[in-house]
């Protein structure tokens, strides 16, 4: 059987590509909720 | 809110869409299946469609394209003339067997996210004839790729026009679909979204850092590169050393495509460091004449035998690399044997 890693060629490339939008979308998570918790605590916003 | 906002907006979730729907797919990004110039035609149309869905340098770029765009109507455009670029390359490449460098190209389609990445980050291009002839121009690197992903897959003579046609189809195919997904998903992630304006730069941030990373790998590959273009028709890639060296020297440099040449003996040649040219029986005389010229002439280190089980045309062997060809190269497989025989000199 031939070692995942002898393949790496194939998928360190896709990978390269993919952990960018994972960040970018960890980041708009984070942010939307960070904004939603600090708009729950404006009680201008609640009243909205 | 006005149009163009809001579509800006819905391009920048059009990122989250692909990544939300293409995580595994897209880990298999490259063709499915091997080398078989023989499989069905209608599946090279399926090859294509899944090709593009699964293509994330693709799908970013579209991506990254749609979110330059200041409506629908120039996202139309952009995306139409990257569609005609790639399918320009596509065909002509195909057909007119080039085989450029695989890992220029892929470094080049890479570089064409930093592109659209920085371009954004400077703000939107004023300048639409210069961001259309770039987009254009990447479309052609793009088919380039494609045309070289295609080639891989082994394509016979005959028919080959509806093959290229129907994988370039698939490719169509499936960048609307993709399309279709993204700006769906993508809109409905922007509704959720407070500040969705804000999120533009750290979108074309991302393309940008995800190019400069993809291109960084590919141009600079850990160990030995897997496989190697070599030719027009010949891929090289490493192989395993043979098992056993039982066996003797085999008493013809070329056999026929109706005899049967000693296996054993073969193996055992192999682990000599002799290159052992194994080709389909029913290859056209003429490409056998070639092959029988260059076993017989030159070098006295090459040994030619049919193999009725292999699906390939040409599959020469030496210790620990193999040459795939699509038809007898004599320059690839001189080459081939030339840089293998330099390689065991001291």
């Amino acid at each position: 059987m031939t070692a995942p890693i002898a393949h790496a060629g194939h998928w360190i490339t896709t990978v390269a590509y993919f952990l960018p939008v994972v960040a970018f979308l960890v980041w708009l998570a984070v942010t939307q909720i960070r904004e939603r918790r600090s708009s729950g605590d404006d009680p201008k916003r609640e009243s909205e | 809110m006005s149009r163009r906002p809001q579509f800006a907006l819905a391009a920048t979730a059009a990122l989250c869409a692909a990544s939300l729907v293409l995580p595994a797919s897209a880990l298999a990004h490259g063709l499915s299946g091997g080398y078989d110039p023989s499989r069905p035609i209608p599946d090279y149309l399926w090859l294509g469609f899944w090709h593009m869905v699964a293509g994330w340098d693709h799908l970013l770029f579209i991506a990254g394209v749609v979110l330059l765009s200041e409506s629908v109507r120039t996202a139309a455009k952009l995306i139409s003339l990257f569609a005609v670029g790639h399918s320009l390359t596509l065909l002509t490449a195909t057909l007119a067997g080039w085989r450029l460098d695989p890992t220029l190209v892929d470094a080049v389609i890479a570089l064409s996210l930093v592109y659209v990445g920085v371009l954004g980050l400077r703000g939107r291009p004023t300048n639409a004839s210069a961001l259309a002839a770039a987009v254009f121009g990447f479309g052609l690197v793009h088919g380039l790729g494609l045309s070289t992903r295609l080639q891989d897959l082994g394509l016979p003579d005959g028919g080959l026009v509806v093959r290229v046609v129907l994988f370039n189809v698939g490719v169509e195919v499936g960048q609307l679909v993709a399309l279709a997904v993204m700006v769906g998903v993508g809109m409905l992630v922007v509704r959720r979204l407070r500040r969705p304006a804000e999120a533009q730069r750290p979108a074309f941030a991302m393309l940008t850092v995800a190019g400069l990373v993809a291109a960084a790998v590919i141009s600079f590959p850990a160990g030995e590169p897997e496989t190697v273009a070599r030719g027009s028709a010949c891929t090289e890639r490493q192989a395993q050393p043979p098992q056993s060296l039982a066996g003797g020297h085999p008493p013809k440099r070329f056999y026929g495509p109706s005899e049967t040449a000693p296996a054993q003996d073969l193996a055992h040649v192999v682990g000599d460091g002799i290159v052992v040219v194994r080709y389909r029986p029913d290859l056209p005389e003429q490409q056998l004449l070639v092959l029988w010229r260059f076993a017989t002439t030159g070098s006295r280190y090459v040994v030619a035998a049919p193999d009725r089980a292999q699906k390939m045309p040409v599959r020469a062997v030496a210790a620990t690399r193999e040459l795939t060809c699509t038809k007898v190269d004599r320059a690839g497989l001189a080459s081939f044997r030339n840089d293998w025989l330099a390689s065991l000199r001291p």
